[in-house]
């Protein structure tokens, strides 16, 4: 394999991997938020407080998971710039 | 599908084990997703042994593909971290999670063998080990400044900023773990339920190519996320 292939393939791999993951990021983090708040209404306040709780924890999940694209967008930005530079100098290399 | 066709618990059984599962622990450390765990975990420590016992300066046959794949990797994670030292710490474990996941994924593809990482419990291990070692190098590199990762820039919101961060990494945890634990299990039952009901021969090809994909793809994905999570612990608060 060329390594402009294999650089390429890896390349792809690595942001399908992000972009699936960032999209269970954003629901698992607001399920978590939700539970969690579900569990304050009825366990720990015995189903007075229903359902404030719950609807002000799934505001903070959702929080959450918004945070959690923010990183992984902040590092899939970071990696790209670093391939476009690499990518650069390589043609200057070459002419 | 309460007992498919297994060899290790038809193996196990005929020797008078409980092999199928059940409360006693013999029977818990002895249920089909642990046999196949060691029965990974053996065929990593054997591939590794034939790689590294006559090693030579021009590499032929196993240790070729242990290079490949162990060079690639530190490539990778060393261009991940940014620094030599750093990701030489994280190194090891990544590697081993990649490999382990990789053998355990493509298990399931052979008939009379099941994927360990089927099983939740298999999975929310392997991601517990990454969160906890990850936690605990931000706050070898930061000490207890390691806090602050979690205040936001803000300092009036920082109560605000640390219960969403709560979440957001409740939200790693859980993603990590069941995005792994559901594909491959959605991908053995598709294939139970196609070998039984649309015939053994031409009908589960197609999902095979898809389980061929998915399961380097979901390896891959293990193997990505710690080392992002880890760098980010490691690096400087933003």
């Amino acid at each position: 394999m060329e390594p402009e292939t294999k650089e390429h393939l890896l390349h792809m791999l690595k942001q399908l991997s992000r972009v699936s993951y960032m999209a269970s990021a954003m629901v698992f983090s607001t399920f978590a938020g939700v539970w969690f708040g579900y569990w304050l209404d009825m366990d720990v306040f015995h189903g007075k407080t229903h359902p404030w709780m719950t609807i002000i924890f799934f505001f903070f999940g959702l929080a959450g998971g918004i945070r959690n694209l923010f990183v992984l967008g902040g590092r899939m930005k970071k990696d790209e710039e670093r391939r476009s530079k690499a990518i650069e100098s390589e043609h200057e290399k070459k002419s | 599908m309460e007992h498919p066709l297994l060899f290790l618990p038809i193996i196990l059984s005929a020797l008078g084990l409980p092999a199928y599962g059940g409360d006693s622990a013999l029977a818990q450390i002895l249920a089909p997703h642990m046999q196949y765990s060691y029965l990974a975990m053996a065929i990593c420590l054997l591939i590794a042994k034939a790689a590294t016992s006559k090693m030579r300066l021009i590499p032929k046959g196993v240790q070729n593909v242990m290079e490949m794949y162990v060079g690639g990797l530190e490539d990778f994670v060393i261009e991940q971290v940014g620094g030599r030292d750093k990701a030489m710490i994280i190194y090891p474990m990544v590697a081993t999670f990649g490999f382990l996941i990789l053998i355990s994924n493509y298990m399931g593809l052979i008939p009379g063998f099941m994927s360990p990482t089927a099983n939740l419990n298999v999975t929310l291990g392997c991601t517990l080990i990454a969160i906890v070692t990850y936690h605990a190098l931000g706050i070898r590199f930061h000490g207890w400044k390691y806090i602050k990762h979690f205040m936001g820039p803000i300092k009036v919101m920082a109560p605000f900023f640390l219960i969403v961060e709560t979440f957001s990494h409740a939200g790693r945890i859980a993603s990590l773990s069941i995005r792994l634990f559901g594909n491959m299990m959605s991908k053995e039952m598709l294939l139970g339920l196609l070998f039984t009901m649309a015939g053994p021969y031409l009908a589960p090809l197609p999902i095979m190519l898809l389980g061929v994909l998915v399961c380097l793809l979901q390896a891959f994905i293990f193997v990505v996320l710690p080392v992002t999570y880890c760098a980010e612990a490691m690096g400087d608060a933003h």
